[in-house]
Order: C-alpha cells, then sequence, then structure tokens
C-alpha cells in the first residue's frame, strides 16, 4: 500500500498544542460580542480532549481559531513540536458535506487538494469507507444516506487525510440516542487505531466524560475555561458500562459548575438548593 | 382540442374570415407540404444556426464573466454599472447600431442574439456564485481546496442550478430576438418565411412557420430540462420531494 512508504507513518511527529491566552471579539453594527474570553490550555500528543460547555460558548469559534479558519483578537495556537504547519482535519456540525459529490469523492475530497492521483485517492477514501462500514454507498449522494451515515462520511474525510490533530464540533449533535451510542463506539475504534491528538466539543457532559481522557469546562458567554477534570476511566473504553459512581460524581460536578449559564440562557430563576 | 375543432367548424362555416384564420386542417396541409417541399428545413436550419452561434458566444461569454463577476468583488464593482446601463436596454433596439459596426451580413444578426443571450446568463452566474453559502466555502478552503480544483470542484457545481436556469432563459430570449432579426432584416430563417408569408397573405404558410418556432422552443426547452437532470441528480430528488 501507497503509504507504508510514506515516511511520517514510520516516525510520527506527535503533535501537542498549547492554547494561549486566546481571545476573540466579533465586531458587528449591533455592537461587539466577546465570544473567547482569554483561554488557554494545553494538550499533549495523542490526547483526547473534551470540550463541554452551555449553548453558545464559543467552542465552535474555540475550534475555528485551532483550525486557522478564524483569526484571533489576541493570543496565540502553539503547535508543538515545531510544526509550522500540521495537518488539521474537522468534522462541521452539520457534515458539511458537498451534496454534488458521490459519498467516495466527499471523502477524497482533501486527498485531491493535495493533488493526490485519482487511483490513490480513491482507493485510500474506499478503505476507510470500508472501516466505517460504508464501503457499498461509495457511489452513493450524500442526500441518499441517513443523518448518521453522512456524520460518518464526514469523519472518514476527515481521518482519510491522517491529521495530527483531529477537531470535532458537535458532530454526534443531530442523532437520536441508539446512533449516537453506535458513532461514540465507531470514533473511539477509530481513533485508537490512530491515536491522533482530538479535541471533541459538545454541549452533553456524559459523552465529554465517556470519550474524553480529559475534559474541559467552559462557561457560557463569554468563552472562559471554568475548570479541567481528568477522566478516570482505562482505555479502551467500553461505553455500555456507563454506571461508574464516579462517573455520576464527575458528571454531577460539572453540571453544578454549568447550571447557573445554563438557567440563565434559558432566563430560567438561579436553583434553590 | 375542443377548441380546435370550434375553429375548424367556424372557418369552413365562414364565420371567420378564412384568409386571415385558415382552418387548422388547412394549415396542418400547408405545414405538410411546406416540410416536403423541404422549404421549412431550410429555415428552420437557418434559425437554429444563428440561434446557436448567438447563443454560443453570448452564452460562453456571460457564463466566464458571472464566474468572474461572483467571485471576485473587483471584478464586479468594475463590470456592474456597464451591466445596470447596458442590460435594461430592448436588444433589438440595438438593431441599426450593430448594423453599423458589423455590416447587414450574417454577423450582425449573431452579434444581436449573443448580446441578448448574454445578459440573463452573466446576471445568473453572478447570483449562482453569490449564493454558495459561507459555511461551503469554509468547508472547502478548510479541506485545501482552491484554485482550479475549487472552481471545478465547489464553485461550478454549487451554482450550476442557477446556471442553467440562466441557460434557460438566454434560449428562450435569444430565440425570441433571432426570430424578430429575420423578420426585420433577413432573407432566410422562420422568421423570414413568417414575414414573406404575410406579405403575400399566405396566411396559412404563416401559421406553418409559427408552428415550427413553437416546436423548436418547446424541444430546446425539453433538450436544457433533460441536462438538468442530468447535470444535477439531486435535483430529481428534491423535486419529486417537493410533489410528495
Amino acid at each position: 500500500m501507497a503509504s507504508n512508504a510514506d515516511p511520517g507513518k514510520v516516525a510520527p511527529l506527535r503533535t501537542a498544542l498549547r492554547v494561549d491566552q486566546l481571545m476573540k471579539r466579533f465586531v458587528s453594527q449591533r455592537g461587539d460580542v466577546l465570544a473567547l474570553d482569554r483561554v488557554s490550555f494545553a494538550a499533549s500528543a495523542g490526547e483526547f480532549v473534551c470540550l463541554v460547555g452551555p449553548s453558545g460558548c464559543g467552542k465552535s469559534t474555540l475550534l475555528r481559531l485551532i483550525a486557522g479558519l478564524l483569526a484571533p483578537t489576541a493570543g496565540n495556537v502553539v503547535f508543538t513540536p515545531g510544526q509550522a504547519q500540521p495537518q488539521i482535519a474537522m468534522v462541521f456540525q452539520d457534515a458539511g458535506l458537498f451534496p454534488w459529490l458521490r459519498v467516495v469523492d466527499n471523502v477524497a475530497f482533501g486527498l485531491e487538494a493535495r493533488g493526490m492521483a485519482p487511483a490513490v485517492r480513491r482507493n485510500e477514501a474506499l478503505e476507510l469507507l470500508q472501516r466505517t462500514g460504508l464501503a457499498e454507498f461509495a457511489g452513493h449522494y450524500p442526500y441518499e444516506l441517513s443523518g448518521g451515515m453522512q456524520q460518518r462520511v464526514a469523519l472518514a474525510r476527515a481521518l482519510v487525510t491522517q491529521p495530527d490533530l483531529l477537531l470535532l464540533d458537535e458532530p454526534f449533535r443531530a442523532l437520536d440516542a441508539q446512533t449516537r451510542l453506535l458513532m461514540q463506539e465507531q470514533l473511539l475504534r477509530l481513533w485508537e487505531a490512530r491515536a491522533c491528538l482530538v479535541l471533541f466539543v459538545t454541549h452533553d457532559i456524559e459523552e465529554a466524560i465517556l470519550l474524553g481522557d480529559r475534559v474541559l469546562v467552559m462557561s457560557g458567554r463569554p468563552g472562559q475555561i471554568l475548570m479541567e477534570l481528568d477522566v478516570p476511566l482505562s482505555r479502551p473504553r467500553d461505553l455500555s458500562g456507563r454506571s461508574h459512581v464516579e462517573i455520576e460524581e464527575m458528571r454531577w460536578r460539572i453540571w453544578k459548575m454549568l447550571e447557573p449559564a445554563a438557567r440563565s440562557s434559558l432566563a430560567l430563576p438561579p436553583s434553590e438548593a | 382540442m375542443a377548441a380546435l375543432v370550434a375553429w375548424e367548424l367556424a372557418a369552413r362555416a365562414d364565420m371567420i374570415s378564412p384568409l386571415f384564420f385558415p382552418a387548422p386542417s388547412a394549415i396542418l396541409a400547408t405545414f405538410w407540404r411546406m416540410l416536403i417541399r423541404g422549404e421549412l428545413v431550410v429555415a428552420t436550419g437557418y434559425t437554429l444556426a444563428r440561434l446557436s452561434a448567438g447563443l454560443l458566444l453570448g452564452g460562453a461569454l456571460g457564463l466566464v464573466l458571472g464566474l468572474l463577476m461572483g467571485w471576485s468583488s473587483a471584478a464586479r464593482a468594475l463590470a456592474e454599472p456597464v451591466v445596470a446601463a447596458v442590460h435594461p436596454l430592448p436588444k433589438l433596439a440595438l438593431l441599426p447600431l450593430v448594423l453599423i459596426l458589423f455590416g447587414i451580413g450574417e454577423q450582425s444578426k449573431v452579434v444581436l442574439i449573443a448580446l441578448t443571450a448574454f445578459f440573463p446568463l452573466l446576471i445568473n452566474t453572478t447570483a449562482g456564485v453569490r449564493q454558495i453559502d459561507a459555511h461551503t466555502w469554509e468547508v472547502a478552503r478548510h479541506y485545501g481546496a482552491r484554485g482550479w480544483m475549487l472552481l471545478r470542484r465547489v464553485v461550478w457545481p454549487a451554482s450550476l442550478p442557477l446556471v442553467l436556469t440562466g441557460a434557460q432563459l438566454s434560449l428562450n430570449a435569444a430565440l425570441v430576438v433571432t426570430v424578430a432579426v429575420e423578420l426585420l432584416s433577413a432573407q432566410q430563417g422562420l422568421g423570414a418565411t413568417i414575414w414573406l408569408a404575410w406579405q403575400t397573405l399566405r396566411t396559412e404558410e404563416m401559421y406553418a412557420t409559427l408552428i415550427v418556432i413553437a416546436l423548436v422552443g418547446m424541444l430546446s426547452n425539453l433538450v436544457l430540462v433533460r441536462l438538468e437532470h442530468r447535470l444535477i441528480p439531486r435535483k430529481r430528488k428534491d423535486e419529486s420531494d417537493g410533489r410528495a
């Protein structure tokens, strides 16, 4: 296979990430909005970091800043070891597939942009589709697929580029509970095979704990990091064994942290307790 | 159908003047005769040749400039005032000017048809590129698409539905102007045939030629719809969803 000859794969540069005092202010006619306020954190190579916070807390903005799709107002995103441009691949909230491209061409899109020959990129895309269980849909158009399948295609499109850093922006948000559980399992399996650095954004506390090595809890606007928690679960994870006492306790702690912001965003009165 | 029968009966009973409104059966007979003699085929050939030359020329220019104007705001700023000034002019009013510039031959006719076909495609293509949403650009950019690949894989297919609508508008406007130019200044073609028939009061021939023009319009639009279904498979899905 072609990728075996890739020297980068034999001795991979393990990318780590440091986010330093990152700020983002959106300027508009109706006034400025401070979306992120001095966000700092670090993530080591091969780590699975989950960012959890209420809706509209700037989680997506943070990912876009790290991906270089937005420019920060202040602060830095630093990749180590000294890589100017690590491979970053993002899975967007709504899959963001191109409706005019067949599934296989959607998956191969990033490879095509790198100038990979048609036959080679097709093979790579098909291999990944195989591993995500979508091989038989390679020739379909996205509209012929369910939401969960579309999101798997988006995941395949990101993974096929062999990213150093995988950014996931609430990828399972729109899925029903069963589909979501299966997708979480599949994501973990695919990640365990590659072990790139993952930043996973979600508003679902349980999801964050079940998937992550570490959970960063973010406040409502302006987004700030309120606390960091290490997840005491071993790998590989078994997502069905979810009734650990520790998980319940973690979940409760995170919720207590998020509750005021969640309440105020719904204009509910503060909790009595 | 009932209207046709009524027309036929009225014409035969001399309730309407058969000179101006000949019976449908008479029109059909004339149509057949003109077809056999080949004059309709020749006239249609002239008209189609002018139409397609003008469409190809004006359409291609409109398409390329439209992509440019959609993509680059500088190109838009430069071209928009010119478009705003020239587009609303009835193109037929430019015929004398075009005749001065390009002579009375075939060239001037094609130029006028091209000018007609140019604007709908230009405007729709510009709109087609501009309506591509920010998220599509973002995804394309994030996965490294730029230049030729961005055009071929994203911009072109994303704007294609509006481009094809523009093509349809261009086609119909160009057909109108083709026949009109032939009425005014041609020796051959469907428009010229109609004019000749009118001047010699052979109204059956006029009606027979009108049938051909209607058929040309219908068939060329049909071809475009087929092309659209072929190029945009998801469109068929949208349409069947809409019906459900």
